[in-house]
């Protein structure tokens, strides 16, 4: 009989299963950044400059030509949004991140998709990231509490964070 | 008016050159961008099927005792996506660096099944790692202080426990999460660590059951609680009879300061009761440096109080890379095990 309830059990979640895990979709994110009203995205090509940068944060090449991102107009010209990748430990991540004056505003976990260390998602982790600002060889002024059993996924978000003001700084020199 | 009307004719002549090249940039710029948009496409996805690893080299240096180097483990994974809601994981294990029959080591099976993923957490079917303790499910040797893995998580929960059978492991906004599993049980007259049966042609006349409620809704807190119930601990009926396993931790960073403490303890019906007790601090002094001191208090045979201390450091040569020192003091009935070890570990 128990055998019975567990196959049982095991069909009906088969049938329902669904593997990411949309907290907000990229377009939402965007309009709520700049008040509803969506700027046109542009676009930063990747140097060789740019890509050693992004490689020594990452640990690994980044996997694109460019990338693209979205700069408000007006008073808000100093602000950027950015929709970046990253691989926790086999999936990726989506994380949108907001930078004003060259200082992170938001860090919002988009999308996961990772089987564990979904524990980012969470305010008390991002908040952390609010007003930090590039130091000293492209890291974070600050450091960021990780969270255990979470550690990869704590280091794909902090990563996205940094290349997000690497490429801030770029596009406002 | 002669002047005039040749200036005009060059400057529309200049205009709609320039409209023209426009036109012709934007063209190239959009052509651009989709030969773009194809080489990201190909580049970007990440593969169906990953490999990745984990491997530790210890050396032992011991009072009474000979002095041991061990590569203590060799482990490979093997994932792969059948499709966005279906996944396999696999580990295998090579310890001791040598199997096989008369050898001092094993290759062993860890991990192998099939996850289903849900909105809101997901469900795993076949052998997988028991959702108990702090190194049970976590123990690529990156992630915790300590060349060996620390002796409650070796002998009251016998880890790396894994077990055959269906685990559901869902969460919620608060953060909170649970697992609920039945699964196959353990098959021992002796100690805990020896009744792992492997999964392999594992007797399952009677099963056993696994909840673990976790917290991990405040910043830098985690605290987790498992009960394990084994219906019959040797499997045999009239014998020592149903167990039970209630183990709870917590876990708090305050900036780079680390505390843990984690408690086990084995209720058997007609058999001994086994207990430990682990109190970890720990400091991250950068990236590339933590130090740590750890008592460890257990009792797996009913003769008394086991006590091993430890104390030492991390140095993570890269994030994924760790080179390990510690010294080490037991008391007499653990061992009177006092020296060093050093370690090397990695994972990718």
């Amino acid at each position: 009989m128990r055998y019975t309830i567990m196959l049982s059990a095991l069909l009906c979640f088969a049938m329902t299963a669904h593997a990411e895990q949309v907290f907000m979709t990229p377009q939402a994110y965007i309009q709520a950044q700049f008040d509803g009203a969506t700027p046109k995205p542009k676009v930063i090509w990747l140097n060789q400059g740019l890509k050693a940068k992004m490689a020594e944060i990452l640990n690994h090449d980044y996997a694109g030509l460019r990338v693209r991102y979205w700069q408000g107009e007006g008073e808000q010209a100093f602000k950027t949004v950015w929709i970046l990748n990253e691989i926790g430990k086999e999936k990726h991540i989506t994380v949108g991140i907001a930078i004003n004056k060259q200082r992170i505003e938001e860090v919002k976990v988009l999308v996961f998709r990772e089987s564990r260390g979904w524990e980012v998602k969470h305010d008390f982790f991002t908040r952390q990231f609010k007003q930090l600002f590039l130091g000293d060889e492209n890291r974070l002024n600050k450091s960021i509490d990780s969270i255990t059993g979470a550690t990869l996924s704590v280091r794909a978000v902090e990563k996205l964070a940094r290349i997000a003001l690497v490429l801030d700084k770029e596009v406002q020199d | 008016m002669k002047r005039i009307l040749p200036l005009t004719l060059v400057m529309m002549c200049c205009a709609t050159t320039s409209f023209a090249n426009e036109d012709k940039v934007a063209e190239l710029q959009a052509q651009l961008n989709a030969l773009a948009d194809y080489v990201e496409a190909q580049s970007v996805q990440p593969s169906k099927t990953t490999v990745g690893g984990y491997g530790e080299l210890h050396y032992n240096n011991y009072q009474n005792t000979s002095n041991k180097i061990d590569m203590h483990r060799y482990v490979l994974f093997v994932n792969h996506e059948f499709s966005d809601s279906i996944r396999f994981f696999s580990e295998l294990e090579v310890e001791h660096a040598i199997s096989g029959a008369g050898q001092t080591g094993a290759t062993e099976l860890e991990q192998a099944f099939i996850q289903f993923e849900q909105r809101g957490g997901n469900i795993k079917v076949g052998m997988f790692l028991m959702p108990v303790g702090i190194i049970n499910e976590t123990h690529e040797p990156s992630t915790f202080y300590g060349t060996e893995r620390n002796p409650i998580d070796k002998y009251i929960i016998p880890t790396t426990w894994r077990e055959g059978g269906v685990m559901y492991s869902g969460y919620s906004e608060t953060g909170l999460s649970y697992d609920l599993a039945i699964h196959s049980g353990l098959n021992t007259t002796t100690s805990i660590r020896s009744g792992r049966q492997h999964v392999g042609n594992a007797v399952a006349d009677s099963l056993a059951y696994t909840a673990r409620l976790k917290y991990a809704g405040i910043q830098g807190l985690e605290l987790s609680t498992t009960i394990n119930y084994q219906e019959d601990l040797d499997q045999v009926a009239g014998g020592i009879g149903s167990a039970t396993l209630i183990e709870a931790h917590a876990v708090y960073s305050l900036g780079q300061l680390k505390f843990t403490g984690l408690l086990a303890n084995w209720t058997i019906d007609h058999g001994q009761n086994t207990q430990g007790v682990l109190l970890e601090s720990s400091y991250r002094i950068n990236a590339e440096w933590g130090v740590f001191a750890r008592q460890n208090t257990w009792d797996d045979t009913g003769a008394g109080d086991k006590v091993q201390y430890n104390a030492g450091f991390n140095y993570w040569a890269h994030e994924d890379v760790v080179l390990k020192f510690d010294v080490q003091q037991q008391n007499v009935l653990a061992g009177d095990k006092d020296g060093f070890n050093l370690g090397m570990g990695y994972q990718f």
